[in-house]
This record gives structure tokens, C-alpha cells and sequence, in this order.
């Protein structure tokens, strides 16, 4: 039987960050948004942040779990991104921290690298600091086995070249796991992650894109130009597989955050109606907007149940895959809906900017493209279900 | 706490289910549905299992798995074996005489009416056989009826509102049984299926669509399973329409998958989407319960 209770510890990190979020991230998100540009390092948010003392660091279920009680991380973790989605996922991801680039440190790193790249740059809090992953390239995005950047072996050190393309937070991370091949005839087998660092000769930022939305978050091209990388700041040895399996723990909260956008903008709507139609018998036109409310209302609660199932398997310890991209096939598709009927129900009003729907709804459409496209958890999940072909 | 776990006495019950509806439904229900009833003897094995009257032994909740499982055998058999509530109408307002056009019921002595202000329980019906097959459920036998008095008023509003709740987890869970036994065949089928040279499960545009199924299954799945353990009305309308709109939409794309063969009384398909059709019509199908959901809207968290 399902048991959708949050217990006290969940209910604390939620109010937590719904006060955080009412009082920084919204603002800070309507900001950039009006500005156009990323939130900038020295923003005052990301030193309350820091004073919250929250981490993101959990996703593997293993950073908060109390002596001997059951692992939670991960159900901590899609509450959490439910919640600052809600107020606002571009300044959201902004938030210092180690980022996308926790999750394959958590899984691949050694003891060594977890104190120097997860602990290290993030002690001092009034200094904020940022990890970022890199995948994506200008060539591969969804077909991830074909990134062209290489590592080839000089010595004890590697040399990294390549570009790197939608990376969070790139330009200002301090680190970045970088997957580059060491050998492009080993296809994925080749596959490895480098840590490069923030200062490398050759290592920088070419561009900070301009956006549909999610403008408070940089999104970056990055590019090596043989870059020296010692042996130390090689992760483990899986590469492709460690790229995969970092999915298989992100896809829940990253599909909760497109529940949190589209309950911002359904909750916006809610209230909208209440004032313009509450307490009164109804006209046509608003009961058929209430009824693609009430639509958009159990497709979102149905989405954020997915996120969960699929987050309590990883606190569980067992696989997800199928969960995790059930999750993201369906919470970005159905967040979208309650955006625009969002937009609907305020009327003109939902495209003015300070509806604040409009923006949810450009905020939430790359919901359906990063980490993995819709298309591509379909892929996944026709593998478990139907036995299809790998490419 | 979050937790998806199913308990010992869930698992039980649900295997039992799934049991009796792979052993003594699936195989005959062809049979059952020509016939228009069930054999008394698997009756007798029915309530053997104590699968009867589930409702009064555990929660809305498990009894909906186990609805759910039988329901993926046979969509008909819960409903004519034992539906929690017996045999039931749901009208917008009640005022007699008035007539029941389709009852899926062949021989109906009395017949509970779920009102908004109550529930009454008639025994004065005219009871007519109906002539031709019906669109689905036809093994749970069906009638036209006329209710010529509402007869006693057995519940009050609240009650009405407590019965609604069980109708539709119960409509709603049969339907989902259904649908995943669909989708769940269509799967199977489309991985022996062979067309330009590859398993037709492998061409993507079919794929895609059978993952689809599978994903809109779960999340309906999971709504319910929650609106059922909450028993509470808003989240169980809610629910039930969710269920509604995915169980019929899998049903046919599963159809689609077969191509022609779906089509055919060959495969249980055509009449999983014949069933669901039917089960979707019960208790004031969707649009009643999609309307107790815009009434809920606005007083929605």
C-alpha cells in the first residue's frame, strides 16, 4: 500500500527550503529573467544558501542516513527539488555545490578526490563554489557514446582536448568531470571521467548561452585545448557506464523539479480562478478551464508519485532504470500542460511577464530535453521492456 | 514515511488473485463471455478463495490489487463475482420511474441507487433480458431494468459519498487490470511479430508507443493505489478519471499494435478494449467523476 507521508525530518528540509525559497530564489529568479543574464557568483543568494547549510551532496542515499535507520537521500533529494523548483529552478541551479558533477564523484571517486573536490571547495561557506558535469558536446547529445573529446596518455599525466557544449554552471565551476575516450576504436569501452580544474592551462569557457528560460542558470560551452590532467584526477574506470548510471539517480529529482515549475504555475491559476470565479455559479468557458485545471492537477500528483517511486528504489539500494525514466518520460510532459492552462486561465494576463506562468512555461520545456531527452527514455525503457537493439 | 512497498498480507492476496484469474478465468473467458454468466462451479471457487467479498476482510486499497489482478484474467469477473456494494446505479438526481438501459446484470432482485442526498435499495424493477450482445462485460449477464420505486433509504449523503468512493477505486482498478493485460500482451506480441526483416516491437514508432502505455499505467496506477488508501472523495474522483482516460487510450493503442490480428477474437485484445469500454460507463463513468473534480479545484491545496 502506498504510503505518501512525509515524516518530520522530510517536512523540516521542506519548510526549510520553502522559506529560502520564498524569500531568495523567487526573487532572484524574476531578476534574471529581466535581466537576461545568469544570477552572477557574488549574488547575495548564494551566500544565504550557504548559511542554510542544506547539501545537495545525498543523492546516493548514503550522505543522511541516521545509525542504522533506513536510507532516505534520495526521497530528501525529489522533495527538496520539488520544493525549489516551486519558487525557482533557474536560481536553483545556480545554487553552489558540486552539481550534476556530484553523482559520478559519489560513484567513482576514491577517498582522496570525495576530500578535495566534494569537501574542499564547498568548506568555506562564505565563499560560494561550484562543480559542473560535461557530456554534452556540440556533436553528441543524446547520442552520448559519440563525444569526440580525447585523452590520450603522456607519462603519468593525460592529455584532454575537446569542446563541451550546455554544461550548468561550467563557466564558474571550480571543477568539471569531463568524459572524454581514450581510445575512439574502443567506442563506449573507451569512455573515461577526468576532473579538470578551474585555471588549467587550456581549459576554459567559450560561450554563456542566451536562453528560452532558466535564465538565472549559466549554461556554458567549454573547451580543452590539450590540457594536462595527472593521473590523480582520473575517476575510476567507468566511464560510459558511470555517465549512465549517474542518470539513473538524477532523472527522479530532475523530473520533480518539472513537477515543482508546473505546481507553481497550476497553484498561480488556482488562485487567479478562486478570485475571478470562486463562490458563484460558473459560466461554460470557466468550467471547461477548471476542468483542464483538474486534468493538469492529477497528471502532476501522478507525476510526482513516479519521481518518488523512483527515488525510494534508490534509497532501497535496487535498480531504477525503468522508474527513473518513467518519471522523466512523464513529469516534464505533464508539467508543461499545467503551464499552459496556466497561461489559459490567467488569460492575456499569462503572457505579461509578471504572471510569472509565462516564464514556468519556458522554464519547464528543456525539462523534456536535458538529462536525457524524452526520446531517449523511451529508448531506455523500450530496452528492459521490449528487448531493443542498442544502437 | 514514502514507501511503495507492498505488505505480506497485499502480496497473499495479490497472488491468490492472479492465480485464480491465469488458472480459471483467462482461459475460459471466451467461453464465459458466449455464455453470459459464470459457472456455478467457479463461483463456489470464488468465494473458496475468499476473493468474494474482499472489501469487508481488508482495506480499499488491497482490495483494489486484488480487483485489479482478477480484473487482468477476466474485466467482467469482480464485477459478476462479487463487486463490493452488490449491484448498484449511480443517477445525478433520483426521481422514479426511471430506467436503467443497461445493467450488467442478468437477473437483478434488487438494485442499490446512489444518489447525491442518498442511497436507497429498490426491489420493485420490471427486468427485461436484453436481447443482443452489449458492447462488453457481457459474462457478468446484463438487463434493462425500470425502477418503479426507489424503495428504502438505506444511507444518507455521507454514506452516498462513502459508496462512490468504493465504486470507483473498484471501476477504476478493473479497468487498470484490463488495461495492463493489454498492454502487457501487445508487449509480448510485438516482440514475436516479425515486419521488414525485425522483431515490430523494434521499429520505433511502435515502440514508443508501448512504452508510452507502460509509463501512463504506472502513473494512473499509482494515483489510484494512493487515492485508495486515502479513501478520501476529491483524490478518488480524481483518480478514477485519470484511470479512466489511460485505461482506454492503452486498450486501443494495444489493439493498433496487433494490426489486423487485434482485431480478431483470436486475441483477448479487442475484447480488453470492449470490456474497459463498458466498466468506464459504470457508476456515472468519468464525466461524473471529472465533474466532482472541478468542484474540487478551487478548494484544491
Amino acid at each position: 500500500m502506498i504510503d505518501a507521508t512525509l515524516d518530520a525530518g522530510l517536512l523540516n528540509v521542506r519548510d526549510l527550503l520553502r522559506a529560502f525559497g520564498q524569500r531568495y530564489l523567487r526573487p532572484a529568479g524574476l531578476e534574471a529573467d529581466r535581466s537576461g543574464e545568469p544570477l552572477p557568483v557574488d549574488h547575495v543568494l548564494f551566500r544565504e544558501f550557504a548559511q542554510l547549510g542544506f547539501k545537495f551532496g545525498m543523492m546516493d542515499g548514503k550522505g543522511d542516513a541516521p545509525a542504522n535507520g533506513p536510507r532516505r537521500g534520495a526521497r530528501t533529494g525529489v522533495i527538496a527539488a520539488e520544493e525549489l523548483a516551486f519558487w525557482d529552478q533557474g536560481a536553483c541551479m545556480s545554487l553552489p555545490g558540486p552539481g550534476l558533477g556530484g553523482a559520478p564523484m559519489a560513484l567513482l571517486a576514491t577517498p582522496e578526490q570525495k576530500q578535495r573536490y566534494l569537501k574542499a571547495p564547498f568548506a568555506d561557506a562564505s565563499k560560494p563554489a561550484w562543480g559542473a558535469y560535461a557530456l554534452t558536446e556540440p556533436g553528441a547529445g543524446s547520442d552520448v557514446a559519440a563525444i569526440r573529446s580525447t585523452a590520450r596518455r603522456d607519462g603519468d599525466d593525460w592529455i584532454v582536448n575537446g569542446e563541451k557544449m550546455f554544461i550548468t554552471n561550467g563557466a564558474r565551476a571550480s571543477w568539471v568531470v569531463w568524459f572524454a575516450t581514450v581510445d575512439p576504436a574502443q567506442g563506449r569501452a573507451g569512455h573515461r571521467a577526468f576532473v579538470i580544474e578551474r585555471g588549467m592551462p587550456g581549459y576554459g569557457a567559450t560561450r554563456v548561452e542566451k536562453k528560452m528560460g532558466l535564465t538565472a542558470s549559466e549554461t556554458a560551452g567549454l573547451v580543452c585545448e590539450d590540457v594536462r590532467v595527472p593521473a590523480a584526477n582520473v575517476l575510476g574506470n567507468g566511464g560510459f557506464k558511470a555517465a549512465m548510471a549517474t542518470f539513473d539517480l538524477t532523472r527522479p529529482m530532475v523530473a520533480a523539479m518539472a513537477v515543482g515549475i508546473g505546481r507553481c504555475a497550476w497553484e498561480r491559476a488556482r488562485d487567479a480562478a478562486r478570485e475571478a470565479f470562486g463562490g458563484r455559479p460558473r459560466a461554460t468557458r470557466e468550467v471547461l478551464l477548471l476542468d483542464r485545471l483538474a486534468r493538469a492537477r492529477r497528471r502532476l500528483d501522478a507525476a510526482r508519485l513516479l519521481c518518488w517511486r523512483a527515488a525510494w528504489k534508490i534509497d532501497l539500494g535496487e535498480p531504477n532504470t525503468v522508474e527513473a525514466s518513467m518519471a522523466k518520460i512523464y513529469a516534464p510532459r505533464a508539467a508543461l500542460e499545467a503551464c499552459t492552462i496556466a497561461i489559459d486561465v490567467l488569460g492575456l494576463a499569462g503572457i505579461a511577464h509578471d504572471g510569472l506562468v509565462e516564464k514556468c512555461l519556458r522554464d519547464v520545456k528543456i525539462f523534456d530535453i536535458f538529462e536525457g531527452t524524452g526520446e531517449v527514455q523511451r529508448i531506455v525503457l523500450a530496452r528492459r521492456l521490449l528487448d531493443y537493439p542498442a544502437a | 514515511m514514502i514507501d511503495f512497498s507492498a505488505h505480506d498480507d497485499e502480496l497473499l492476496l495479490e497472488d491468490s488473485a492472479r492465480r485464480f484469474a491465469d488458472e480459471q478465468l483467462r482461459p475460459c473467458e471466451r467461453a464465459h463471455e458466449a455464455t453470459g454468466c459464470f459457472p456455478p462451479e467457479l463461483r463456489a471457487r470464488y468465494e473458496g478463495l475468499g476473493l468474494c467479498d474482499v472489501l469487508a476482510q481488508t482495506s480499499l486499497a488491497i482490495a483494489a490489487i486484488a480487483w485489479e489482478r482478477l480484473a487482468a484474467g477476466d474485466p467482467a469477473a469482480p464485477l459478476a463475482l462479487g463487486p463490493p456494494r452488490g449491484v448498484v446505479v449511480v443517477v445525478e438526481q433520483l426521481a422514479t420511474p426511471f430506467e436503467v438501459p443497461w445493467l450488467p446484470c442478468a437477473r437483478p432482485t434488487s438494485l442499490s441507487i446512489v444518489a447525491p442526498q442518498g442511497v436507497t435499495r429498490a426491489s420493485d424493477l420490471i427486468v427485461e433480458p436484453l436481447a443482443a450482445a452489449s458492447c462488453g462485460l457481457r459474462a457478468a449477464g446484463a438487463a434493462r431494468v425500470t425502477v418503479r420505486q426507489p424503495g428504502k433509504v438505506i444511507g444518507d449523503a455521507a454514506d452516498a459519498a462513502r459508496w462512490l468512493v468504493d465504486l470507483r477505486v473498484f471501476a477504476a482498478a478493473c479497468m487498470l487490470g484490463a488495461a495492463r493485460d493489454a498492454a502487457s500482451y501487445a508487449r509480448l506480441y510485438a516482440r514475436e511479430r516479425t515486419a521488414f526483416g525485425r522483431p515490430i516491437a523494434h521499429h520505433q514508432g511502435l515502440a514508443f508507443e508501448l512504452v508510452d502505455a507502460a509509463t501512463e499505467l504506472d502513473a494512473a496506477g499509482l494515483l489510484l493505489g494512493l487515492a485508495a488508501a486515502s479513501e478520501e472523495p476529491a483524490a478518488v474522483a480524481h483518480a478514477h478519471a485519470l484511470v479512466t482516460e489511460t485505461a482506454q487510450r492503452v486498450a486501443e493503442r494495444s489493439l493498433q499494435a496487433l494490426g489486423g490480428h487485434g482485431y480478431l477474437h483470436d486475441h483477448p485484445i479487442e475484447k480488453r478494449m470492449r470490456d474497459i469500454r463498458a466498466l468506464a460507463s459504470l457508476y456515472g463513468g468519468a464525466i461524473a467523476s471529472e465533474r466532482d473534480a472541478v468542484d474540487h479545484v478551487l478548494e484544491a491545496a
